[in-house]
């Protein structure tokens, strides 16, 4: 199992982006990514444009599109045929998820806090999900330097608010990028890691979306590993309430050049359980262990810090462990 | 080369997330099919109208105590009308143009098509335009579309509209 860094929410001239095809594959490429979802709005004929030569020259491609609705915008990965965006709405989004799901789709909320018509069109999630099985994952830092945003601000506590009703969903982050930036200028970059068992393809970064093996990061990477009774366990993955070691692993050197220009100092790590701190601990450079004594729910690790022009923010996010009764 | 479907519509506020249905039927094969539209006004710059439609939209949007940041409101410098089309024959989708230029002209052939829409053979059926109306900012949109059937060696430069 690596887990690899993933840019899921792009956009080309097939709808509102001026990127084109190629141009955002090697923009992507630049950047570190080991792979992409193209995700057009509420068009895929882009991918009709991306060869292996491409990917074998720039990355890995997820076909996707971007269900934007009046009452949402919709990550759909993957799938083995189109499924119609157009008529859905609040009532029938279950019925509209379950056909994705069954046809092999991968389903994320985008930007689920964003404000809606008539600043940001239908942007603001307004589906009346009723069976949350059918979601895979909530991106939960839009853009580039997600913590300027409200969106972002509200999307953590919305997303945390589903986790505590129960649900299983992974977190990702996702640039909605549309075109290029200024030469010389690297925005504070987001990347949604995926935990790939086996090679990087297609069907296994879908795979790991679907386990909510992914953490997102606005650089440092990290390895996580919960002890329970002799066994082994990584994000997604579900474990017993009780006794449980776990261990937080952080490395600063992956696409540094990238991310160190924003000065990413990270300050302190801390565990989370069902929507509160539960232990945090200054960073000193070496791996971190927790003990603790998991209550029924889930839980994730946090990297807190600072970068230029701010201090005290969470600079990573795991998606949860969760823990049964 | 026949024009195929003419619209003159009129948006308000009441037609936001309304997708209006346009069929058409194609009686013959061509060589391809140009769908040209327009609207206006686009832009909308009145502080006096923008700014009071910021702080419903933060109200309606937002928990009690939350803003707009200083780098969302960079965004707000004007709102935009917003009308997008799709596109499907014999029920099957052919694509969208979600794009903000009020003006577009959209060629569908076998060859290949604008972006966002299939490759696709011209022939007989029922074909359907869908447009999707994303915002009215206040008063109202003009829309005016045209589709045309072309046959081979016709081109998009006969057409009266372009």
């Amino acid at each position: 199992m690596q887990y690899l860094p993933f840019e899921l929410h792009c956009h080309t001239q097939h709808s509102d982006g001026t990127f084109t095809v190629p141009q955002l594959l090697e923009s992507v490429a630049a950047y570190g990514y080991t792979g992409m979802a193209l995700t057009d709005h509420n068009a895929v004929t882009g991918y009709l444009e991306i060869t292996e030569e491409l990917q074998k020259r720039t990355c890995l491609a997820i076909p996707g599109i971007e269900w934007t609705t009046f009452f949402g915008h919709m990550l759909v990965l993957g799938g083995n045929r189109f499924v119609d965006w157009r008529f859905v709405t609040p009532d029938t989004i279950d019925e509209a998820l379950a056909e994705i799901q069954s046809i092999g789709g991968v389903v994320g909320v985008a930007h689920p806090c964003e404000v809606g018509s008539p600043l940001m069109c239908g942007c603001n999630w307004e589906f009346r999900v009723t069976r949350w099985d059918l979601v895979n994952y909530v991106e939960v830092w839009s853009e580039p330097d997600p913590h300027t945003r409200a969106k972002n601000i509200l999307a953590l506590p919305w997303y945390d608010n589903l986790l505590n009703q129960g649900h299983h969903l992974a977190l990702s982050a996702g640039r909605d990028w549309h075109g290029p930036d200024k030469p010389g200028k690297v925005p504070l970059l987001t990347a949604t890691y995926l935990g790939i068992d086996g090679a990087p393809s297609i069907s296994s970064a879908l795979d790991a979306l679907r386990a909510g093996r992914t953490y997102v990061t606005l650089g440092p990477t990290l390895d996580i590993q919960l002890h329970q009774g002799g066994a082994c366990f990584g994000l997604g993955d579900t474990v017993h309430a009780g006794e449980a070691e776990l261990t937080v692993q952080i490395a600063e050197t992956e696409r540094r050049e990238l991310w160190s220009r924003h000065q990413i100092h990270i300050d302190r790590v801390r565990l989370t359980a069902n929507g509160a701190p539960l232990q945090e601990v200054p960073y000193t450079g070496e791996p971190v262990t927790f003990r603790e004594i998991l209550s029924p729910g889930w839980l994730r690790v946090e990297l807190l810090g600072s970068y230029t022009g701010a201090s005290e923010q969470r600079l990573a996010i795991t998606s949860p462990i969760y823990a049964d009764i | 080369m026949k024009k195929l479907l003419h619209q003159d519509l009129v948006f308000s506020v009441e037609d936001v997330r309304k997708n209006i249905l346009l069929p058409f039927q194609v009686d013959q094969a061509y060589d391809s099919l140009v769908i040209h539209f327009h609207y206006g006004p686009k832009y909308i710059r009145d502080k006096e109208i923008i700014m009071p439609q910021i702080q419903a939209c933060v109200k309606k949007y937002f928990p009690a105590g939350y803003e707009l940041t200083e780098e969302d409101m960079k965004e707000y410098t004007q709102l935009l009308n917003f009308v997008t089309l799709s596109l499907d024959k014999e029920g099957e989708y052919v694509g969208c143009a979600h794009r903000h230029p009020p003006e577009q002209t959209i060629i569908i052939s076998s060859r290949g098509s604008s972006y966002g829409f299939a490759p696709q053979t011209v022939t007989p059926g029922a074909w359907r335009i869908v447009l999707h109306v994303q915002a009215v900012v206040v008063g109202t949109v003009d829309f005016t579309l045209d589709a045309y059937g072309l046959e081979e060696g016709e081109s998009i430069d006969a057409i009266p509209a372009l």
